[in-house]
């Protein structure tokens, strides 16, 4: 039924860039709660595109600097 | 209840920082309850019950306090929840949410199981009372089937 999400993010290095922002405020300012905010960063869910989105916007950065996902065309 | 709950996290999963949603609490209590207060009702109507001439009566009677009980424990279970952590009170989420669908995908095949076995003893002409367990038991069944997943996916190491 799980299998390991292949998206890869910089949430804690880019909430350690924004003044230590906590996963707390991040989930309140994105309107998820924080298991979903650490759940994300522990690439154990991936977020609908909405909250993507969001969390990039609280950073002010593009998605992909947010979320990357592997060129699986590069893999043999 | 708190304490409880956050120990309960931590054995599910240790690797986690063992704080629950409120939906997670919710789901964890619920199926809690379900397992002790039907647990309750099946041993009393299996061992006891369905030997007795009237288990007609007997079981129908046994419904209402089974019906009270869930509600009182639900409700109580609920206000500690929520008075141990109130700005998270009845909110929920997208992976909450996504994690009730795969929950609810679950219960129902247990669901169109039991219905086909509470078909099968209809057709075959069988005592209505055993009809009755067979369905309650489905629903039960169904329920405890969500809530295991449910807390499951709660703690999996991914949930795509």
């Amino acid at each position: 039924m799980t299998r390991p999400t292949r998206i890869a993010n910089r949430i804690s290095a880019l909430r350690t860039n924004a003044g230590q922002m906590s996963q707390a405020e991040l989930a309140a300012r994105v309107g998820v709660t924080r298991q979903t905010v650490n759940a994300i960063e522990g690439e154990k869910y991936s977020p609908s595109l909405e909250v993507a989105f969001k969390i990039s916007r609280v950073f002010d950065v593009p998605l992909e600097d947010v979320f990357q996902y592997p060129d699986l065309r590069d893999r043999p | 209840m708190s304490n409880i709950l956050y120990t309960a996290g931590q054995f599910l999963h240790p690797e986690s920082d063992g704080h629950m949603t409120f939906q997670e609490k919710s789901t964890l209590a619920m199926t809690g309850i379900v397992v002790l207060v039907y647990g309750w009702y099946f041993t009393l109507v299996i061992g006891e019950i369905a030997g007795s001439p009237d288990r007609e009566v007997a079981y129908q009677g046994l419904m209402v306090p089974v019906v009270i009980l869930l509600v009182i424990l639900a409700a109580a279970a609920h206000a500690v929840i929520a008075v141990t952590a109130p700005s998270q009170a009845g909110v929920e989420d997208e992976r909450d949410r996504l994690i009730g669908l795969r929950g609810q995908r679950i219960a129902r095949y247990v669901l169109a199981t039991g219905t086909v076995a509470g078909l099968g003893l209809a057709m075959g002409r069988a005592d209505t009372f055993w009809i009755a367990q067979v369905l309650l038991g489905t629903l039960v069944t169904a329920e405890i089937a969500e809530g295991t997943t449910r807390l499951v996916l709660y703690r999996a190491r991914s949930l795509t």
